[in-house]
């Protein structure tokens, strides 16, 4: 086709803008069977579609390589989480004044925080500050915060319980899993669970009887392990020259 | 998978960490890539994913829906991409080329499907040619190899779609010039 005349160049232009994301497939059908009419009888824009198809495809594999090769999805969730946990417990996170603006799901989370006994307990204290009242009855309600936060408290410094391992069937969803790849093929399965179990002396894991389909072997935490221990571990086990990768299973 | 997504980030606005996680699985390889070719250093790219994962679980509560869910986190990617590109400048530049209405209708080589020689793009070339292209280019380049809409990218980078187009029409340009020129 040539681009002879004014509609013609227009319609041309119009089409030519399209076409990166005919090449990516997201146009609608409407804007798709422009393209497709135009591009039937255009070559310039069917050779500027191949172009951009190639393009598009080489800037997605340039970025799939540079992904494998330098990101590490296991290590990033641990920094984040890391984060979430250590900048503020989460029930603090949860905790946060919201506004009138907030959403039914900003509602449901505060509502849930201030149902929770330490939740109530600091609503009280913040009442008794807030009342005007004599100087005995501020040093009853005083004691009575007190004598109130003792069960609260021991509550929430009540020790978890002991860990649990992967063939207990009271394993919690919230159990966490690491699968770890080994760097030399040629050991067995029995020297790499060797070599695993010595690294893991010291820690309430529990590792998996058989590997996966890719070899590696599954290492079960209880979720009592927080994610700075968890990190360590991480660290710990890749660190090690027989262990060619770790990964926390979601 | 929009609605799996919807109701994923609603789950982690009730606190839900399975729930971030599993987001997070899902976005940080098209975080990581989206970002990975603006910012050059590695551990810039790591720390504005991880950045941007953490501001998902921070405003999580703050999604109302009138996106997608790949439109809103890709929105904090870019800010937090462009941030960084402020902060450590001498990484790279966010200066807009001039644009040249007359270059809409150049007939120069570049812009002439008679003088292309081939239709496929090499690796090393196409990251050197990348690199001559502004960070507002790359970005719209980037968004669409990922394969995003047009009017998803306007809404990411908050700006019409066709500023959008005209910058994608000028990144496809200067590539194809700066691929024609090292063939030459």
């Amino acid at each position: 086709m040539t681009v002879d005349n004014d509609d013609t160049r227009a319609l041309h232009d119009e089409v030519s803008a399209l076409l990166p994301w005919r090449a990516n497939g997201t146009l609608d059908s409407a804007q798709q069977a422009q393209v497709d009419a135009h591009i039937a009888h255009c070559d310039e824009c069917r050779q500027e579609l191949d172009w951009l198809q190639s393009l598009t495809g080489e800037i997605s594999t340039q970025a799939d390589t540079h992904y494998a090769q330098h990101a590490d999805v296991a290590r990033d969730f641990m920094q984040v989480m890391t984060r979430i946990t250590g900048d503020a417990p989460v029930s603090d996170i949860r905790n946060t004044e919201y506004s009138a603006h907030s959403t039914p799901a900003q509602g449901d989370r505060r509502a849930r925080v201030e149902d929770a006994p330490a939740g109530r307990l600091h609503r009280l204290a913040r009442w008794i500050e807030a009342a005007t009242l004599p100087q005995w009855a501020a040093v009853a309600a005083v004691v009575l915060v007190a004598i109130l936060a003792v069960p609260v408290m021991m509550q929430q410094l009540a020790p978890e319980n002991s860990y649990r391992v992967l063939s207990d069937p009271a394993v919690s969803d919230n159990t966490r899993r690491l699968a770890i790849g080994f760097a030399d093929n040629r050991a067995s399965i029995d020297e790499n669970r060797q070599r695993i179990a010595e690294l893991l002396a010291d820690w309430p894991a529990q590792l998996q009887r058989e590997p996966d389909a890719a070899g590696r072997l599954i290492v079960g935490l209880p979720d009592t392990v927080d994610v700075e221990q968890m990190s360590q571990l991480m660290r710990l086990l890749q660190g090690d020259a027989a262990v060619g990768s770790v990964e926390l299973l979601p | 998978m929009s609605e799996d997504e919807q109701a994923l980030l609603h789950a982690v606005a009730r606190g839900d960490q399975s729930a971030f996680e599993a987001l997070f699985r899902i976005y940080h390889p098209r975080v990581h890539k989206f970002v990975g070719r603006l910012l050059s250093d590695h551990l810039l790219v790591d720390e504005a994913t991880c950045d941007t994962l953490y501001a998902v679980w921070q405003g999580a509560t703050r999604f109302q829906g009138q996106s997608r869910v790949s439109t809103w986190i890709f929105g904090i990617a870019y800010r937090q991409a462009m941030k960084s590109l402020d902060k450590h400048s001498r990484y790279s530049s966010r200066i807009e080329p001039d644009i040249d209405s007359d270059a809409l209708t150049d007939t120069g080589s570049a812009n002439n499907p008679a003088t292309w020689t081939e239709h496929t793009v090499e690796g090393e070339r196409l990251t050197q040619a990348l690199q001559t292209l502004s960070t507002e280019q790359r970005v719209v380049m980037e968004l669409v190899a990922l394969g995003h809409s047009c009017a998803e990218i306007a809404a990411i980078v908050e700006c019409p779609e066709n500023t959008v187009k005209t910058r994608t029409f000028h990144a496809r340009r200067k590539l194809r010039a700066q691929l024609q020129a090292d063939e030459s």
